[in-house]
């Protein structure tokens, strides 16, 4: 082959101008992707601009990249589609964000360091989003099997036999999820922010499966072991909770030694990206604790033990009223959670509207319709007992639908009886036919 | 966080066990502490799974490239029985650097900084 540059010119000059060429082309995206000093790919990082150069695409931005404005090369790996991009591209593609996620989180812990908790947060943000399309990009080549089943036997030569090939295989395309999975349990105890980034990355397995366009059974694998993993941190993290609530029942002052084990689960919960299972011990633990206060009407107690968790309550209400059938075994806890909050409410409105809640999610549970029933008989006896012979038509009115509803939510109420009979003094008052 | 030994100490992961254990022992030998290499060494001598686990997450060039020299120099009959052939044996040197990049060449050419107009204040 001839070029200008040279009358002898031959093909492994060819070559070497192309792979000159691949190592610019990763250089420039370095350059443009990674944090400032991060550590350099390896050369061989090359083999992702060669496998981008298998698509005419891919070819243009890798010269343009290798010219030194690598944008259309970034631009074109974002927008590679695992679900049908060649292994070889999809592989480099894998290893490239493995080592961005790993530059992006030296560079969040600098800035954590230094203090500097905005770029910290942005950093964390940048990582994550690196790593989820990692997972994507490694679910993939996980499905596909042959590719890295291939590379495997090649590097294992004599040294493992088939089955143990494709074993290593698929540990070096879960090798990702089994990070993470370090990271979370590592980092569980102390509630760490890496450990509540990689809970939030085992959440986005799902996610990644469904980018990656992978088969059922690979995503149900995937999105198993990533819930497992999740699960298991979080258990960690919650280990200390029930020890701590079981002597706070023997304490002296329940309330003292209560509140810091619920403001501890509040804490949990937030680094565990709002986890069901940290709402669901919560509601499990809490019933307990606030019968004691319930029975000796320490409505302050209630409320102290109530404030730092009544998030994860309504996170949960709202995970029942979703999908009521899912969440069946845990919506007369949360009903009940929700009757505590509604009992220890100094607001009227608030304490009328929680207690309709409770009910929401579930319409049978008995101590929200005993207390809803008493609030609306209550209603009616203030409004009877303050009425002017003026408004007494308008309170006629106003009550008489809200005695109908104590019958019916709930017919053995104590005030029902006297509320019935100073609604028929007040008809009677008002000239009003009072039915038998 | 990816800690990928192949990347660390620069290792081809398609070289063979004894390949990597002899361009392991040089990078012991030149380090001030062996023990870093040598652990390498173990995981990836020692136990075929991890080295192809670490091997299968790192960029493999799947041919022989003309731009670097193997950094692992491969025993004898390794190269056959891993059917992958060193260019340096095989292929004369790549002739791109003659006559374009040669040193002396290169040098010779060049006017000294002294004389170099952009340095030159009176232009200015």
């Amino acid at each position: 082959m001839d070029h200008p540059l040279t009358p002898d010119w031959t093909p492994e000059d060819e070559r070497l101008l192309a792979e000159l060429g691949e190592l610019e082309a990763m250089r420039a995206l370095w350059a443009l992707a990674a944090p400032y000093g991060a550590a350099p790919l390896p050369e061989r990082s090359r083999t992702l601009a060669r496998a981008a150069s298998a698509t005419d695409a891919g070819r243009r931005a890798v010269h343009v990249a290798a010219g030194g404005d690598a944008r259309p090369f970034a631009a074109f790996l974002a927008e590679v589609e695992l679900a049908t991009a060649a292994p070889p591209l999809v592989h480099g593609l894998a290893c490239y964000l493995d080592r961005l996620g790993d530059a992006f989180a030296t560079a969040r812990e600098r800035a954590r360091s230094d203090d500097v908790g905005a770029r910290t947060d942005e950093l964390a943000e940048a990582e994550r989003a690196v790593r989820a399309r990692s997972l994507a990009a490694w679910a993939r080549l996980y499905d596909e099997r042959a590719h890295l089943v291939a590379l495997a036997t090649r590097v294992a030569g004599d040294s493992l036999d088939a089955a143990a090939c494709a074993r290593a295989a698929e540990d070096a395309a879960t090798s990702a999820l089994s990070e993470l999975a370090a990271r979370a349990r590592g980092g569980a105890v102390d509630a760490t922010d890496d450990a509540a980034s990689a809970l939030i990355l085992l959440a986005r397995v799902s996610d990644a499966c469904r980018i990656a366009g992978v088969s059922a059974k690979t995503a149900r694998h995937w999105v198993v072991r990533a819930d497992g993993a999740r699960a298991d941190a979080i258990e960690v993290a919650l280990l200390g909770i029930t020890d701590a609530l079981r002597e706070a029942r023997q304490a002296s002052d329940l309330v003292r030694a209560a509140v810091p084990a619920f403001e501890k689960a509040r804490r949990i919960w937030e680094w565990a990206g709002n986890d069901e299972a940290v709402e669901k011990l919560a509601v499990d633990e809490l019933t307990t604790i606030a019968w004691d206060l319930y029975r000796v009407a320490n409505w302050a107690g209630l409320r102290a033990l109530l404030a730092p968790v009544a998030a994860l309550f309504e996170s949960l209400e709202s995970r029942v009223l979703r999908d009521p059938a899912a969440q069946l075994a845990y919506a007369a806890k949360c009903a009940q959670a929700l009757v505590f909050m509604s009992e220890a409410e100094t607001d009227r409105g608030r304490e009328w509207q929680l207690a309709e809640r409770a009910l929401a999610i579930c319409p049978t549970h008995r101590n929200g319709r005993l207390v809803l029933a008493g609030l609306c008989l209550n209603q009616a006896l203030r409004t009877l007992e303050y009425g002017t012979l003026f408004s007494l038509g308008r309170d006629i009115a106003a009550v008489e639908p809200l005695i109908l509803r104590a019958e019916k939510l709930y017919p053995q109420s104590k005030k029902l009886a006297d509320a019935k009979k100073r609604l028929e003094d007040a008809k009677r008052r008002a000239g009003v036919s009072v039915s038998p | 966080m990816t800690d990928n030994p192949f990347d660390r100490f620069d290792l081809d992961p398609l070289a063979p066990a004894d390949a990597l254990t002899e361009r392991l022992r040089e990078i012991a030998e030149d380090a001030a502490d062996p023990g870093a290499a040598r652990a390498v060494w173990e995981r990836l001598t020692l136990h075929a799974h991890e080295r192809v686990r670490f091997a299968l997450s790192t960029f493999i060039e799947e041919r022989e490239t003309v731009a670097s020299a193997p950094r692992v120099a491969p025993s004898s009959g390794s190269e056959a029985a891993s059917g992958r052939e060193n260019p340096l044996h095989a292929r004369p040197l790549p002739r791109l650097t003659e006559g374009i990049l040669e040193p002396s060449a290169r040098l010779d050419s060049l006017d000294s900084l002294d004389e170099d107009p952009l340095l030159d204040e009176s232009n200015e």
